[in-house]
């Protein structure tokens, strides 16, 4: 089986590290502003053939351009995100207060031998990836002052 | 200590500095942001805009596409051909048949119109690295989501690299350089798959990426005990196990292999991991904890 090549955790990395190289090379990065105006004129692939892709109507535009904070209460407790429109798209979504945060300090059954080896103090979690809905009050709201 | 935090690709991305706040540090984390930014715009299926869903309406002819989506969609397919396509970029249609659906920001649904039932595979994803094009033999929808939050965070970390110690977590998946405020390695907790507020697991690292693949936080909407890990033989979720964890120089190889070797189970899954040189955790559905040779040896 081809998963059993002994190099493929070097080429895996070679090809990590190739891309963002690549990425940086090219000077692909943008700045917010750019990703804005990408969004209404989007930088659609270039195509080597010769047929027409189907471009999408442009729809009415429904926010106002700037930044809007909006505050949100759910299961771990009060947060305020600062939203910013540009162009009819959110382009940014900054959390600038969480009144509470995920309480992880304890390590469940493990051996004890296991848990004193184990600090219970850790500086950041790794976990299957936590979605937004905790923080969609507060994009609401912030998007209700938005709107046009 | 510096910390901020922001939302893209459906999650919280934090990024915590050990040094003390200053206009150079808040810089170098705005720019890291702007790389999420900048992936999400491309990579995102939820986005009929995103350079990602316009190379998805092109079928049969090759598309000139940036280095980003292709070096994305490369180390996707090469992962897909290591894994014999346990591992598949081409989920796309599979997942938006499970309501994996939605702009996380907007709430609007999305529906490609691709047919996941034309069973296409990454074998029908054509890359030409001198050209830099991509061609689709079949329709088909391609979904990054275990590639592209990885990358991001590997561009951040380069961003960030001459601040000295800092971490970033994009939603559980973290890159960790250098040492903390304290002067230590940085702890990483592993969350406990089914209490929300315990850690099953902490090590130390540094100048290492760590990604947990996991069911438990996304479970699909629609079909009853699938989530949003799917094996593209059965079409299913697997529930022989709660959540892997890799350990990796890139984030992009932890996210990519967390997910491939979640999807092919503990015993296959760290004979992968063995061979790809690389630490992994495996919590089964007792709970059971079973660390590869690598992350007992470093742990």
């Amino acid at each position: 089986m081809a998963m059993t090549d002994a190099k493929m955790g070097n080429k895996m990395i070679a090809l990590c590290s190739a891309a963002i190289g690549a990425i940086y090379i090219a000077g692909y990065f943008v700045t917010q502003s750019d990703v804005a105006a990408a969004a209404v004129s989007p930088d659609t692939p270039d195509r080597v053939g010769s047929k027409p892709a189907p471009s999408a109507a442009p729809a009415p535009t429904k926010y106002r351009d700037g930044t809007y904070s909006g505050t949100g209460s759910n299961r771990i407790g009060s947060v305020t995100v600062a939203v910013t429109i540009k162009n009819d798209k959110i382009v940014d979504v900054r959390i600038t207060n969480a009144a509470t945060h995920y309480s992880v300090n304890l390590i469940h059954g493990l051996p004890q031998q296991v848990i004193q080896r184990q600090s219970t103090r850790v500086d950041v979690v790794s976990g299957a990836t936590k979605s937004t809905q905790d923080f969609q009050s507060a994009v609401q709201a912030a998007l209700a002052q938005a709107h046009m | 200590m510096l910390k901020r935090s922001a939302l893209y690709m459906d999650t919280v991305v934090g990024i915590t500095v050990a040094a003390p706040q200053s206009p150079a540090a808040e810089a170098a984390i705005h720019r890291a942001f702007q790389h999420f930014a900048q992936v999400e715009q491309v990579c995102s299926r939820f986005d009929a805009a995103s350079e990602l869903s316009q190379l998805s309406l092109q079928v049969g002819w090759p598309v000139r596409v940036s280095p980003l989506l292709f070096g994305a969609v490369q180390f996707a397919c090469e992962m897909a051909g290591f894994t014999s396509g346990v591992f598949d970029p081409t989920v796309g249609g599979m997942l938006e048949r499970f309501g994996f659906d939605r702009d996380y920001r907007s709430g609007q649904r999305r529906d490609s119109g691709i047919d996941p039932s034309l069973a296409a595979s990454y074998r029908d994803v054509l890359l030409d690295p001198e050209a830099r094009t991509i061609l689709l033999q079949k329709p088909l929808l391609l979904d990054l989501g275990a590639v592209a939050k990885g990358l991001a965070v590997d561009l951040a970390a380069r961003e960030l690299a001459p601040l000295g110690g800092f971490t970033i977590d994009a939603g559980g998946d973290v890159y960790a350089a250098g040492l903390n405020a304290d002067g230590e390695p940085w702890r990483i907790g592993i969350q406990h798959p089914l209490r929300p507020d315990e850690l099953i697991w902490s090590f130390s690292l540094t100048d290492a990426a760590v990604c947990t693949s996991g069911g438990y936080e996304r479970p699909s909407p629609v079909a009853r005990g699938a989530h949003h890990l799917v094996d593209p033989r059965s079409g299913s979720s697997p529930t022989d196990l709660l959540s892997c964890t890799v350990v990796a120089p890139f984030a992009m190889l932890a996210d990519a292999a967390s997910t491939a070797a979640f999807l092919l189970g503990p015993e296959q899954g760290s004979a992968y991991l063995d061979a790809a040189g690389l630490g992994g955790l495996f919590i089964d559905s007792s709970l059971h904890l079973q660390l590869t040779e690598k992350m007992a040896r470093n742990t």
